[in-house]
């Protein structure tokens, strides 16, 4: 059976019976999805166990609260890191193997875990438990994609559905919108007719404005929108050997593909080209006027992994003599210090993972735009090292790896 | 009769290298501008691009990083990493409008106590056309 | 010369060696910053320029500092007496010293404060020499101004520095020699000379490499009667165990404390671990093959080493003895895009055959296309001998090689007896006379190409499982080509031979018995310190995302599989500071040069 069959020109229902397939069949054992909020005013990612709870499943809804790349990581943070007691068993097991005599080299020194064939066998192995699905968009899987490589996440443990994405209102504006849908109608419904139609709404997230990536980078289930009638027929593909074991599993078919699709592609990068307004900023004149050094561009940034933010530890913990003697320096000083130093800062730290999903700018009260200039930089950035955040689990991340003969135009 | 401007430039030298070259051109008693400030690291791959940032935001007019040359540096590779750090710099500064031309990479090497000494003349000469810094009398840090 | 002075005082080693002892650290940890700042005249080097005066006032404003004075020459005897002194007088806990470099005398200053009861790190060094007084003569007030901040610099940093402890390591004595030619066996006997015992690696079923296959040289020096000797010595050598046709598998630890895996080349099962303190690399290289000027098409183009072999076989003397002509093609795919390196020895073993072919038979003509002669030092006389004799040289351009077309058709049946000569000879090289101005057109019964030197295929893998690097054109490459010529800038393990690059045996020779020399200097310790200005983790900001082992060329970091985060071998760290660079949030100190320190250095000058 086809892995979607699009009823009653319903492409949101289509995907929540399949999603509600892969759960029920085990294929899945949970579902991070974007769900509708009581309220109908907003769509919130939300861990769904109950396959009955599919009913509100909206990953067609084109707004985007939260880079769920984040939440993906604090779901795995006790994946990669063990307890202490766990630790200290794992350290006493990778002993005894390495004083087991014979040729037990790798444990000196070496960067290794500790081989499971030596480790302690662990307590009767309990049956691998099925993913859980993580239905994601194209800038969430890219910065999830940048994650992995910063050992902040891994996929191990997921099946990773991704959705194409025309693009997303901002919370409010979704929200304002949802409020004067007439009864039957719905935002998504709306959005969904104006995509058919080829337009592309004006109030869209300044970032998914200038997005010229709609489509997954990776995925291990591909659900396709762009290039289709979406009333009639949605494209389902497995990219990876999992997604195609998973759609076994729940004894669905792949869909063909489909050869309008690139054409579709093409057309919607023009469209967002010719939409995108960069424009010219004054950046030191923002921060000046606009920052309030809240760091919460830091905060929703699904790059900035850190677990203590430079700028709150103790190179920036100053004294009252350090205050008093720097404003003394140059007679005035404009508090809290560091709001220009922290944004050149996070600049130069994530310019070459940043998957230019506005997030930033979303979350900046005081609305500079952001999400434009990071766009910006870290297109520079990357470009400057061959490099595009998100694009391959392959590529090595550009600052850990440098070629011998390059960039000659950096050297003064 | 406005002072003429005397453009303050830090220079991040490494160890083994343009530090060394720095030496040499004392040692050589070769004359050039007194406004350069050295600071010694290690490696030019230990230069945390902040340390640039932070120069000139506290008004450092330029900015100077000296390394070995590529394929000479004396951990192996440094100075690879450091260009990219750099290069990372340069496309944020030039994107945000900030001069990225008064952040000069060079490549130093012990025995280039001439090259040392020409350099600094040359960031001082090339700024002191430019004029001071924007991001030196920016308001806020 | 220094290696062989080893082998020869073994025995006396570490007798006349007397240990200094150190007063206890103090304690500065309770302490608020109490800094002392010593400025020095150097006579008028400094104050000539600077005003030393009015630096010293400045550095007594400065916060933090409770002692500021000024000496003649601060490094003198009775001025590092002083500074002892000043040090318990003002329990000062944190020094600066401003004068000359810190690359000549910053040791000295950091065995003085030692020497007062001070953690040596507790130093900052400052130059108002080199980078001020000598360089800003025509200027004495923004001199002394710029030495000024360069004080303030140096305070600003020496008030967060902390003290450093380094952990010391044993070492064990035993060494570990890659590679059984002439380069290798002279390492290995060296080491043993000086009281080692060596595991001496060889992936063939004998000893000798490359030293196999020479018969002759310039000088007159039997080349296998120095390869027996050299294999008898190790055979009988107890020091020296001989593992042939192994080869390393694995190789795991740090400078003092490897672990080796070695294994059979022949398919055996069974491995042997071998525990050691330091790796000797001396796996040799091989004579490239090509397949330019018909090599591998026609039985009579040759290499020079097989024309060496003919020289010293029987058979072979004989069928070259009967040759009308022998042509030579020198630098054969190298000096050219893709090798651009010259393999050094060609020259002048062209020309040894070349001599030895002469000897034979004055009569045969004797060719030489070469591009340059590069017989170096007093192998330019032989040179001089060859043409004496006789020998034609006709250079060639790149861009214009000789051609060769095989028009005899001699077949040969490979490996059989010699061909009998023909009448028409088998080859012709055509090449262009700069001095004549014309096309020659040769006919040649033997084309000898000289291919060069390639580096050992296998190197990569070795390079990996040692964590040493290779140089572009694939030999393994040293630390520093001046400075340390045969260490590996990974600590312990260190290089010889053609593995390093092509040169004669008499050079090998002296390079093994100076990689002997340099592991001995380690083996000859009991421990070895790490570098104390190394990397340390603060664990609790630390993410693990790995940034910081990509960083780090030695291989000095690694992710604690258990907690998830970094942690730093710290016998490797070199302290350069690429992994607090790659940082972003100061995770990762490095110490002496913390984001911290330098951070106040930079804001000092604001």
């Amino acid at each position: 059976m086809a892995a979607i069959e699009v009823k009653d020109g319903n492409p949101l229902g289509a995907i929540r019976e399949l999603l509600r397939s892969l759960m029920s069949r085990g294929v899945v054992g949970a579902l991070l999805v974007p769900e509708e909020t009581p309220s109908g005013k907003a769509v919130v990612h939300t861990l769904v166990r109950d396959p009955a709870r599919l009913d509100v499943a909206n990953p067609l809804a084109p707004v985007f609260g939260v880079n769920a790349a984040r939440i993906v990581v604090k779901m795995c943070a006790r994946q990669l890191a063990r307890s202490p007691a766990e630790a200290a068993v794992a350290q006493v097991g990778a002993a005894v193997a390495a004083s087991a005599g014979g040729a037990q080299a790798h444990d000196v020194g070496g960067a290794s875990a500790p081989r499971d064939d030596q480790e302690k066998p662990a307590p009767e192995k309990q049956p691998a438990a099925p993913p859980t699905g993580l239905v994601l968009r194209p800038c969430e899987i890219r910065a999830l994609v940048e994650l992995v490589k910063l050992q902040q996440a891994t996929l191990d443990p997921f099946l990773v559905i991704g959705v194409d994405c025309w693009g997303t209102y901002s919370v409010k504006d979704y929200a304002a919108k949802a409020e004067k849908c007439a009864q039957g109608a719905s935002v998504t419904a709306e959005f969904l007719k104006q995509m058919a139609g080829g337009s592309l709404p004006a109030d869209l997230r300044s970032a998914c404005q200038a997005c010229r990536r709609p489509a997954p980078t990776f995925a291990d289930i591909a659900i396709q929108l762009i290039g289709e009638d979406v009333s009639r027929k949605i494209t389902v593909r497995a990219q990876t050997e999992k997604g195609k074991a998973a759609l076994a599993a729940a004894g669905l078919e792949e869909s063909p593909e489909n050869p309008e699709r690139a054409a579709a592609l093409e057309k919607l990068a023009a469209a967002k080209d010719q939409a995108a307004k960069e424009g010219q900023f004054n950046f030191l004149e923002l921060i000046e006027t606009l920052c309030i050094n809240c760091h919460n561009c830091r905060e929703v940034c699904p790059i900035c992994y850190c677990r203590q933010c430079a700028f709150d530890g103790p190179v920036f913990a100053y004294t009252m003599d350090k205050y008093l003697t720097w404003s003394g320096k140059k007679g005035a000083l404009s508090m809290p210090p560091d709001k220009l130093l922290f944004h050149l800062t996070r600049m130069s730290h994530v310019a070459t993972s940043c998957v230019a999903c506005g997030q930033c700018e979303a979350a900046c009260p005081s609305g500079i735009p952001l999400g434009r200039i990071y766009r910006r930089i870290s297109a520079a950035a990357q470009e400057a090292l061959g490099y595009e955040a998100g694009r391959s689990l392959e590529d090595e991340l550009p600052l850990a790896t440098f070629r011998e003969t390059e960039l000659a135009v950096v050297e003064s | 009769m406005a002072e003429e401007f005397e453009p303050r430039v830090v220079a991040f030298l490494c160890n083994w290298c343009s530090y060394a070259g720095a030496d040499l051109a004392g040692t050589s008693r070769m004359q050039y501008p007194p406004n350069v400030r050295i600071i010694r690291l290690m490696c030019s791959g230990g230069l945390d691009p902040m340390y640039v940032y932070r120069a000139l935001l506290g008004g450092c007019d330029g900015v100077l990083i000296g390394g070995c040359h590529p394929g000479d540096c004396h951990y192996t590779n440094g100075n690879y990493k450091a260009r990219r750090r750099v290069a990372v710099l340069k496309a944020i500064l030039r994107e945000l409008g900030l001069d990225d031309d008064r952040v000069w990479l060079r490549w130093i090497s012990a025995s280039e106590g001439s090259r040392f000494a020409e350099t600094i003349r040359e960031v001082v000469a090339h700024l002191k056309e430019k004029g001071p810094s924007q991001l030196a009398r920016a308001w806020a840090v | 010369m220094r290696a062989r002075a080893s082998e020869l005082l073994a025995e006396a080693r570490g007798t006349l060696v007397a240990e200094k002892e150190y007063p206890p650290e103090r304690d500065v940890s309770g302490e608020p910053p109490r800094i002392g700042v010593f400025v020095c005249h150097c006579g008028i080097n400094i104050a000539g320029v600077v005003n030393v005066e009015e630096v010293t006032a400045f550095a007594k404003s400065l916060p933090g500092v409770v002692h500021a004075e000024r000496g003649l020459y601060t490094c003198s005897q009775d001025n590092q007496q002083r500074i002892k002194q000043t040090i318990k007088d003002r329990g000062l806990n944190r020094i600066v010293i401003a004068s000359c470099t810190p690359r000549t005398h910053e040791a000295l200053f950091q065995d003085t404060i030692r020497e007062a009861g001070l953690n040596p790190f507790l130093l900052e060094f400052v130059s108002i020499r080199e980078h001020c007084s000598w360089v800003h003569m025509g200027d004495r007030k923004r001199a002394t101004r710029k030495a000024e901040e360069l004080v303030s610099m140096a305070v600003a940093k020496a008030r967060l520095l902390r003290p450093v402890r380094r952990t010391s390591f044993s070492v064990r004595k035993d060494a570990l020699v890659v590679g059984g030619g002439i380069a290798g066996m002279t390492a290995a006997l060296s080491l043993a000379d000086q009281g080692f015992k060596v595991h001496l690696v060889e992936k063939e079923g004998e000893l000798g490499g490359n030293l196999r296959k020479l018969h002759s040289t310039l000088s007159g020096d039997d080349p296998q009667e120095l390869l027996r000797s050299a294999i008898a010595r190790v055979q009988a050598c107890d020091k020296i165990t001989v593992h042939l046709r192994t080869r390393v598998r694995e190789l795991a630890g740090y400078v003092g404390n490897y672990k080796t895996i070695i294994a059979s080349t022949n398919g055996d099962p069974g491995e042997t671990l071998i525990e050691h303190g330091a790796v000797v690399v001396a796996t040799g290289a091989a004579e490239r093959e090509t397949d330019e000027y018909l090599r591998g098409r026609s039985e009579r183009v040759i290499t020079q080493k097989e024309l060496e072999a003919k020289l010293a076989d029987e058979a072979g003397r004989t069928a070259l003895a009967s040759a009308k002509t022998v042509a030579m093609i020198q630098c054969v795919g190298s000096r050219e895009e893709g090798r651009m390196y010259c393999s050094r020895v060609c020259c002048a073993n062209a020309i040894k055959n070349a001599l030895a072919i002469k000897a034979l038979n004055p009569e045969t003509t004797v060719v030489v296309f070469y591009r340059d002669v590069r017989t170096y030092g007093f192998r330019e006389e032989f040179y001089q001998k060859a043409r004496e004799q006789g020998v034609v040289f006709v250079r060639y351009e790149p861009d214009a090689k000789p051609k060769v077309v095989d028009v005899g058709g001699a077949s040969v049946p490979r490996g059989g007896q010699s061909p009998r000569p023909q009448d028409g000879a088998p080859l012709q090289v055509e090449a262009f006379d700069p001095v004549l101005g014309q096309k020659l057109r040769l006919e040649v019964d033997w084309l000898a190409l000289s291919t060069g030197i390639a580096p050992g295929a296998e190197n990569g893998e070795l390079a990996k499982a040692l964590k040493v690097p290779l140089d572009q054109d694939g030999f393994f490459l040293e630390a520093h080509i001046k400075l340390r010529p045969v260490d590996f800038a990974t600590d312990g393990v260190y290089l010889c031979g053609l593995a390093h690059s092509p040169k004669f045996v008499g050079e090998a020779i002296s390079q093994a018995r100076a990689a002997a020399g340099r592991a001995a200097t380690l083996l000859a310790r009991d421990t070895v310190q790490g570098k104390g200005r190394t990397a340390e983790v603060r664990e609790r900001l630390c993410a693990g995302c790995g940034v910081c082992v990509a960083a780090c060329p030695y291989d000095a970091r690694e992710i604690d599989p258990a907690k998830r985060i970094a942690r730093v071998v710290e016998v490797l760290c070199q302290g350069c500071g690429a992994c607090a660079a790659a940082c972003p949030n100061a995770a990762t100190k490095q110490v002496g040069f913390a984001k911290e320190e330098i951070m106040a250095a930079v804001d000092s000058l604001a």
